[in-house]
Parts: structure tokens; sequence; C-alpha cells
């Protein structure tokens, strides 16, 4: 019978013996023999005590620690409260002192923006950064370059900007990420956000007195329009504004009125992980439509960016299949401009049957096209019918690609 | 040592009986509902011994069909992980993402997903673009392997292999990889594609797997499966003491690395080829031990077909039931398995205190 077979209440408490010994380690130096007359070698045979603690140390020690802690609760507490009054500050924004604003005509100026949400810029915005890839474009078509102040990254990444306004905004200041610091230190008087971003961001803007606007979501081309206008609106370009509406809806009509047939297709996105579609109520869905063509996966009832099995996609069989380019493979990136998506609906024998596929109507456009949803949605439109129309009928090259931005 | 309990053996004999049913139930849901007669008619078409359906149909049906075949092989190499990892720990709660697995697979599932949204030098993404969706199973089941090698060598530096210093090691190089997964995914969050698709890898996912997918779980499970007769009784001495093992005449070294050899590759190909399924490692050999036997030549092989029967079930009764909206298999299985994991830490809440 070994030692593992005994009965626990018979076991030896090993570490319980172990914490004895520990504890009787850091104790021994605490015992010292009463009287001071030996030597280090001599050991007088007294019995040991236990020394007095050294009592002034500890006391201080002990007050040193309680004031601190006490300070750390007091600063705490206070941080804390001043945490809350930045988070429920009231949204209505303010910069600049009355007068300063009085100085200047016609402001502050308000504009309703889609959904009726009422915006008011208490002063000319000369300072203003765009956050987000639609933002840039609403604004790099509607201001002077120079008023554009500064954007993160991503935004650029996907605006869909021609490189004469990419080189115009060239002097603007880049930053990694929409957050409160690097929009603060450009010394904003107008921030123009999105809905889908960071809450905390935008409540530190608020509280720190920058006039954020907040584009809500946009549907179609209407609120398109109801953006740009209000944009006009507020920054004294109304008339760039209206010009920038007409162009758009005689676009618009211009594609309408091309008289091609209504060809069946839909989104598709696969990285190797699984793959995606878009149904109603996204901006490709919108651009879609522009181009005349029908989304299947929306007119099935999907609604949003929606899981696609490859199951889904035969039964769905569709015309032409359009897939977004990569974001981070240049526009020169040689044959296959679709991407991994492109590479996996060609390569993948089961998909080998779809009519797309079969007679390789798929169509890339640039990432940036593909998310637009501003004014721009018209040139990512005009760009998807070019491509569509010059797919060939049967057979042909390996994958449609768009002429790019 | 329990010896086997009364309902071993119908327990046995209700999960091989319902494996082939489930498959075919499984194949017959999802969007459609297709009858089983149809689904047997698609396999066989594809076999060559009756006509195929017509188009889509077949590639629809035999797409189910592969889906369930893999369901029920990822299913079986989870739990079949789990069980023996828990007999080589010697500890009730061990997974196959303690010793790095899961973590080494989604680094290689990331950096995959990275190179086929184009990130890297030119001739990288040519290459990947060329390998297509096999480049991010096979980049999982590299990255699988890699880490617990990676956790083997340092945890045995002189081929004297202990398994507290394994456990530790596979630890601390978990972190260390879900540091630089992390760091990857803030480096790529911009890019919101790759980021969906990395995303959505790490929620496990059936859809869409194909004959390779099935035929890579299948092979890699019987490879490992070889090893239960190598293993079973040793593991059964182990749990009474490394040194009573050994006292006993058992190579106790060899044991372990079979042992080690045959989760990681069992586990490693079933996160390859169905993304990260946490918890059925852990979930599976508990009811197979309480129902069946805790032997494990009993139950290594139970937990094989309990596994299957496990996910292959869970994942037809979840597309019967939510449809087009269904719950990714992680997800899924991350639902089920937490109260189960707070149930059994609860349940062995005195035994655990004495870690």
């Amino acid at each position: 019978m070994g030692i593992r077979d005994w009965p626990a209440a018979v076991k030896p408490p090993l570490a319980a013996s172990r914490i004895d010994r520990e504890a009787q380690r850091d104790f021994l130096p605490r015992l010292r023999p009463q009287g001071a007359a030996h030597g280090p070698f001599e050991f007088p045979p007294r019995a040991f005590t236990v020394a007095p603690p050294r009592r002034a140390a500890e006391e201080a020690l002990r007050a040193f620690l309680f004031a601190g802690a006490a300070v750390f609760a007091i600063a705490g507490v206070w941080f804390i409260g001043r945490e809350f009054r930045v988070a429920f500050t009231p949204t209505t924004a303010t910069t600049g002192s009355s007068s300063e604003a009085a100085a200047h005509a016609g402001y502050p100026r308000s504009a309703t923006l889609p959904g009726g949400v009422q915006f008011e810029l208490p002063a000319p915005a000369r300072r203003i950064v765009a956050t987000t890839a639609r933002a840039v474009e609403f604004l790099a078509d509607l201001c002077e370059p120079e008023r554009l102040v500064g954007f993160p990254d991503q935004a650029l990444e996907y605006a869909t900007l021609d490189a004469a306004m990419e080189a115009a905004l060239a002097p603007a200041t880049r930053f990694y990420a929409y957050a409160a610091e690097p929009v603060l230190r450009l010394a904003p008087d107008l921030v123009v956000a999105d809905l889908w971003q960071s809450a905390d961001t935008h409540g530190r803007l608020r509280a720190s007195g920058v006039p954020l606007l907040i584009l809500p979501e946009l549907v179609g081309w209407d609120d398109v329009r109801t953006t740009l206008l209000a944009l006009g609106t507020l920054l004294d370009r109304d008339a760039i504004a209206s010009a920038l509406v007409a162009d758009g809806e005689a676009r618009m009509a211009a594609l309408a009125a091309r008289g091609v047939p209504r060809q069946r297709a839909m989104v598709y996105s696969n990285f190797g992980a699984k793959g995606f579609s878009a149904g109603a109520g996204t901006s490709i869905h919108e651009i879609m439509v522009l181009a005349g063509l029908a989304n299947v996966v929306a007119e099935d009832g999907g609604r949003g960016h929606l899981d696609m099995t490859f199951e889904q996609l035969l039964r769905i069989d569709p015309d032409v299949i359009i897939v977004s380019e990569p974001l981070a493979i240049p526009a020169a990136h040689t044959g296959d401009r679709g991407g991994a998506s492109a590479a996996l609906l060609l390569a993948e024998p089961s998909l080998a049957g779809l009519r797309a596929v079969r007679e390789r109507r798929i169509v890339a456009l640039p990432a940036g096209l593909f998310a637009s949803n501003s004014h721009r949605m018209v040139r990512a439109a005009e760009v998807l019918a070019a491509a569509v129309e010059a797919l060939p009928a049967v057979g042909g090259s390996p994958v449609g690609s768009a002429p790019g931005r | 040592m329990s010896v086997s309990r009364p309902l071993a053996r119908p327990f046995a004999l209700l999960l091989g009986a319902s494996l082939p049913i489930l498959v075919l139930i499984s194949a017959s849901v999802g969007d459609t509902y297709e009858p089983p007669v149809r689904v047997l008619r698609a396999a066989m078409g594809a076999a060559g011994l009756a006509q195929p359906l017509g188009e889509p149909d077949q590639t629809i049906l035999m797409l189910r069909l592969w889906r369930a075949l893999t369901a029920a092989g990822v299913g079986a190499a989870l739990a079949f992980s789990g069980a023996l990892l828990q007999g080589l720990f010697r500890n009730p709660l061990a997974a196959p993402s303690l010793i790095g697995v899961t973590g080494g697979a989604s680094l290689g599932a990331t950096v995959a997903i990275l190179v086929l949204g184009g990130y890297g030098a030119g001739v990288v993404a040519q290459s990947g673009l060329a390998l297509g969706a096999l480049l991010v199973p096979v980049a999982a089941f590299v990255g699988a392997l890699a880490t617990v090698a990676l956790v083997g060598i340092l945890a045995a530096p002189r081929g004297r292999l202990s398994t507290a210093t394994l456990l530790l090691f596979g630890i601390a190089v978990n972190m260390c990889v879900a540091g630089i997964f992390a760091a990857i995914q803030s480096v790529v969050l911009r890019d919101w594609e790759v980021s969906r698709a990395i995303m959505a890898w790490t929620f496990g996912t059936l859809d869409d797997r194909t004959g390779m997918h099935a035929a890579t779980i299948w092979i890699a499970l019987a490879a490992s499966a070889a090893a239960i007769p190598f293993v079973s009784l040793e593991l059964d001495l182990f749990q009474g003491g490394e040194d009573d093992a050994k006292s006993l005449g058992v190579a106790v070294g060899r044991t372990k690395m079979v042992a080690l050899v045959a989760a990681t590759l069992a586990a490693a190909a079933a996160t390859a080829v169905a993304g990260q399924i946490a918890f059925i490692g852990l979930m599976v050999p508990h009811a197979v031990r309480l129902i069946a036997s805790p032997r494990h030549r009993v139950l290594l092989p139970l937990c094989l077909v309990a596994g299957a029967v496990f996910l292959l079930g869970a994942d037809a009764g979840q597309r019967a039931v939510f449809g087009e909206g269904r719950l990714q298999p992680g997800v899924l299985m991350a639902l089920l398995g937490g109260p189960f994991f707070v149930v059994l830490l609860v349940k062995k809440r005195r035994e655990v205190g004495t870690w």
C-alpha cells in the first residue's frame, strides 16, 4: 500500500508543513538572546525571547501608507466624478466666445441632416477634421482643400479621391485612428464623424467644446442629397452643394437611360475563413441598383452584410458576381485584381457550375468604390456598370476588373 | 481503478447506431429540407453507383454531406484529444488549448488570411492566391503543430518531459501567441474585410466544407487513433502517479510523447478544418467517464464516437432550429461549454481547492 492510497485524513499535510517552515524562517531573525554582552560566536545558555517590535518605525510607515491611501481615494473620487461630468455633458457644442461668433455674419447656422437631425455650427469652420472616408469625400468636393486639416489613415485609404485631390490634401495631417488626442491637437473648429465610430471619442470632443457633426446612416441617394445640401449650408458652400447634387442626379439619369437588361448580381467576399454577401441597406446595394443591376440577395429578403455559404451561392446562381479588390493590394497588382475572393470562386470545384464562374462574369471593384456611401457612389455605379457591360457573354478573361478610382 | 459501468455497452451501441443516422439527418437539414433518401442517392451518385441528381442539387447535397462528415471528424478529434490530455495531465480540466494548439492554429490562420488579403510581398500574395482557400487550413495546421513543438522543446530540453513543465510552458507560449495575434488584429483593424475574416475564423465554422476538409480530418483522426493501443493501459496506470506507473514497468517518457503527439495531431487537424471550437474536448470525455467508464481503453474509443455524435447533433439541431441565422459551432459550444465548466468546477470545488 503506497502513500497515495492512504485516506486523505492521515496524509501528511505537506503544504501546511512548507508554510510552517517558511514562517519559521521569516520569524528566526526576530529571535535573539536577551542581553548584549556576548561576542558573535558566544551562545549564552539563556532562553530565547521575542524581541520587542520597532514600534516607532512601524507606526510611521503605517501612517504614511494610510495617508497615501486616503489621497488616492480622494483623487479617485474626484477623477470618477469628473469623468461622469464629461460623459453626461450636453451634446450642444460651442466654440469661441459669443462676441467672436457674432462677428461672423450668418452664424450660428443650422441645417437638417437625414432623419431630421438638427445641427448648429456656431462659427464658420476653417479647420475641419474629417474622420471617415465618406466625410473626406463630401468635404473634399465641397470646400477648399486648405480647410481640411486632418484625417485618420483609414479615411484616406477608403476615400475615392483622384490624384489631383490627393495632392491638394497632402499638407493635411494624417493620424492613425479616430481618437480625441490627435483630433484636438489639430485645434479643429469642426469635426465630421460617423455614427459607428467611438462614442467615447465623440463624448470627449463634445466635452472639449469642439463642434462635432455626426453623419447619420445614409440609406440611399435621397439621404446623400440631404447631407450634401446640409453640409453646403453649414460650410457656406450652398452653390457647390447644389451643383454636386445636380451633377449626381444627371449622371444617375444617364445610367438609368442606358436601357441595358437588368442582370441578376450579387456581392461575394471570402478570404478563406467564410463567405459573405450584402443585402439591402448596404452602400454596395445602392451602387448596384444605381448601376442597373438586381441585387438578388436583397430581392431574396437579405439585409445588411450576411453570411453566404456555397449552398446558398449555388441556389442563387447569379449572372454577375461582384468582389472587392483587397485594400492592401495596389491597383497595379498583376492579374488577379479580384484578390482572394475571385481566386476562390474560380478555383473551388463545388462552384464550377455557377453561371458567373463558368462564363467568367466576375467583376472586381476597388475597395474604396466598393464601400463608397457618399455622393461618389454615383461614380462607383458608373464604374460598375461599365465593367459589367464589358464582360464577355461567354468565356473571356479570368476576371473583369473595374478601371480604378 | 473503477470498473466499467453497466451502461457502458448500451451507451456504446446507441452512439454507434446514431452516428450514421445523424450524418443523414445533418445532410437533410439546411436552408431547404431534403429527404435522407435523396442524400443517399447523391452520395451514391458521387461514388458512381447511381445516376447523380441534377445540378445544383447534386453539388449542394454533397456539400452538406462533406459538412456532416467534417463535423463528425472534428467532434471526434476534439473529444479524443481532450481525453488523451486529461489522462496525460491527470487533470479533468485539461483541454487541447492548454498546450498551444488553438493559439498556434489561430496565428497560422490569421497569417494566411493576411496573405489572402494582400498583405506581404507580391510573390507571397501570388503564392497564397494560388493555394486559395486551402491556405487557411494548411497554415492553421502548421501553426498548431509548430506551437506545440515549441512548447515541447521548451518543456523538455533534455528529452525528459514533465507534465507540470509542459503545462506551464503551454500557458506561457499561449500568452506569447495571443499577444502576436492581438497585435496583428490591431494593425489590420482598419481593413474591415480582413478583420471580418479573422473574426469569423475565431468563431469556428462548418460552412462550405469540402472533400478536402473531410479527408484531412479523418486521415489525421485515423493516425491519432492508432495510438490507442499504445497508451490506453499506460494512461490508466498514470492516474496513480508517474512514479508508481514507472515502478510497474510503464515507459513513462514514451507514453507521454505518444499521447501528446496523438492529441496534438487530432486537435490541430480539427482546428485547421473548422476553426476554434472549444469545450468539446472538456465536455465529452467527462460525459463518457460518467456514463461508460474512466478506463482509457473504453474512454478513448467511446470519446471518438461520442464527440462525433455530439458536434454533429448540435450542428444539425441548431441548423434545423435557427435556419439561415445560424450560430457558428464555436459560439454554440461556448454557450453550452461555459455553464458546463461552471457546474464541473462547483462539483469538484473541494478537489480543486487542494491543487
